[in-house]
């Protein structure tokens, strides 16, 4: 019924929108790229609506991941530019001046860990999913995902109150 | 500032607007919303794998016929390639009364197999004529078609190469299941399977089921007594211990097996489960399982294993409430796919200490593979 299919789909898209332009954000840096890896995600959704798990949420993060996967393939072969050189990010510069100091401190802490971790970190702390669905985006068992958690939890914990520059004296400076 | 409060302060997309949709997502919206559903491009590949395989339904409204065609390869292996015809009206007649859609369905369930209703690979109901999607593997699966109506009129099964099924739809009337394997249609050509109303209204739901084959007509399904299991020797990476466990034929007679068995951790023979079932990795559709030839007199196959060890998280706090009081497991007890009972596999070495909380799943395992002798 091609009423329900687009109610439905119009659903999920008010609210899934957002968060997938700041998922895709996020991992290309690159704010009018990651509004144009959304709209991909979400024409494909569109497209495969009625396949089994289409409307699952985690799914939708899967697809957005594998597109972001392609861009970085693009960007490895190219090697023009660097990922996350913040070059597109201007939208995002004045609300990032008051934590530029917790922002540079979490990237070298977080560029410690292995990309796994680092991966199910943004995925469960930034981009905000279940562990449920960081299974199904990452095609492993909630239990692997937990155990992922945790680990990285206390690796991340461990490289940021190791680092050097990181401190409550540090935050302390910024407010002042 | 605690670690985690950081990481959610350095959040790159701090400062992106979360809950309203600007004027040009509302563009995208419309147009995204204004591209016609159908066409081959609909199955592209950017979608994570292992998503079942593509099948889609056709939008519209009016009856459409739809053929379903079931073309054998030389391997023996069978595949399912749907095309639909020109849209026909086929509608007369008066309309009657029907049963709720879920009299239908419950009809539907218990015409066909016990547990093939969890297998559809098609549905064809009155209002969602056809499906359109990609191959269906069949080797080592049975096809069924079967059919419930009511509403008035009647609705035809036709399958290629046998008789048709008509089917009177004045009452609640079920039809099927009728194997599709066993049409005479030469198997070069495909089957072609037609489920359409010829007359009047009535409401129906047909479904075309791929069950696992219990008698293929070469080879059997591996029957439990003659397999033994034996596990490997599990390597540890980042918490969760990894192995495979063996297969072993020691009938007279080469067999195949299909599929992910159902497991669990236990603590000796016969035992009861300890936690959660050991959950599937691997393909979520069983279609997409190659099945595996064990040889007569020693063939072997393989399973993944995974446990999560959980000795150095005892200590973390929510884990341990989580696994509740911790357990001694001594193996697994695993039931193939297509078997009635279930094997006993001991652990190589040791016990390990195992999370009793039946909500925390802490075991995976595989589908059946080509034997792959572990580290």
């Amino acid at each position: 019924m091609p009423d329900t299919r687009a109610a439905a789909f119009e659903g999920v898209f008010r609210a899934d929108h957002a968060a997938l332009v700041a998922f895709c954000f996020r991992r290309v840096g690159d704010y009018e790229l990651a509004r144009d890896l959304t709209a991909e995600a979400f024409r494909i959704a569109w497209q495969r609506w009625d396949e089994p798990r289409r409307s699952d949420r985690a799914w939708l993060f899967g697809v957005a991941r594998n597109l972001v996967g392609n861009e970085y393939s693009r960007r490895a072969a190219n090697r023009s530019h660097a990922l996350r050189d913040d070059s597109g990010a201007a939208y995002l510069r004045d609300e990032r001046a008051d934590s530029g100091f917790v922002a540079v401190d979490v990237q070298t802490a977080l560029s410690t860990l292995t990309a796994t971790h680092q991966e199910v970190l943004r995925l469960t702390y930034w981009d905000g999913l279940t562990a449920a669905e960081v299974a199904q985006v990452l095609g492993v068992t909630p239990a692997a995902v937990w155990v992922r958690l945790t680990r990285a939890r206390r690796a991340f914990s461990t490289a940021w109150h190791g680092h050097p520059s990181q401190s409550s004296d540090v935050e302390a400076r910024t407010r002042s | 500032m605690n670690a985690i409060e950081a990481l959610h302060h350095a959040d790159p997309a701090r400062g992106l607007p979360v809950e309203t949709l600007d004027p040009r997502a509302e563009g995208l919206l419309r147009d995204i919303l204004a591209i016609p559903v159908d066409g081959a491009d609909a199955r592209r590949s950017s979608a994570p794998a292992a998503q079942g395989h593509p099948r889609r339904k056709r939008p519209a409204w009016k009856p459409v016929l739809v053929t379903v065609a079931v073309a054998a390869l030389v391997a023996g292996v069978a595949m399912v390639v749907i095309r639909s015809a020109p849209a026909t009206n086929l509608r007369n007649g008066p309309a009657a009364t029907t049963t709720p859609r879920t009299t239908l369905d419950a009809a539907l369930e218990a015409t066909l197999p016990e547990g093939a209703w969890a297998a559809p690979a098609l549905t064809f109901t009155d209002t969602r004529t056809g499906a359109q999607g990609g191959a269906i593997h069949t080797a080592g699966r049975t096809l069924l078609i079967a059919a419930v109506c009511d509403g008035g009129g009647t609705i035809t099964i036709t399958v290629s190469g046998m008789a048709d099924t008509t089917v009177d739809c004045t009452y609640l009337s079920t039809a099927g299941p009728i194997d599709v394997r066993t049409s005479t249609a030469p198997a070069d050509r495909g089957i072609g399977v037609d489920v359409v109303a010829t007359s009047g209204h009535p409401r129906y739901v047909a479904k075309v089921v791929a069950i696992l084959d219990s008698s293929p007509a070469t080879l059997q399904t591996c029957a439990g007594n003659d397999l033994t299991l034996t596990t490997g020797r599990l390597e540890g990476a980042a918490g969760t211990d990894y192995g495979s466990i063996t297969i072993t034929n020691h009938g007279d007679t080469a067999c195949t097996l299909r599929g992910t068995p159902t497991a669990f951790l236990t603590n000796k023979a016969g035992g009861s489960a300890i936690g959660a079932p050991a959950g599937h990795t691997g393909p979520s559709d069983p279609a997409e399982d190659a099945p595996v030839t064990l040889a007569a007199n020693g063939g072997r196959a393989s399973l993944g294993i995974s446990i999560v060890n959980i000795a150095g998280y005892a200590t973390t706090t929510g884990y341990e409430k989580a696994c509740g009081h911790a357990v001694t497991g001594n193996g697994w007890s695993i039931t193939l796919p297509g078997a009635d009972t279930a094997l006993y596999a001991p652990f190589t070495t040791e016990h390990r200490l195992l999370c009793s909380s039946s909500a925390l799943s802490i075991s995976s395992i595989g589908p059946v593979t080509a034997d792959k002798p572990a580290g």
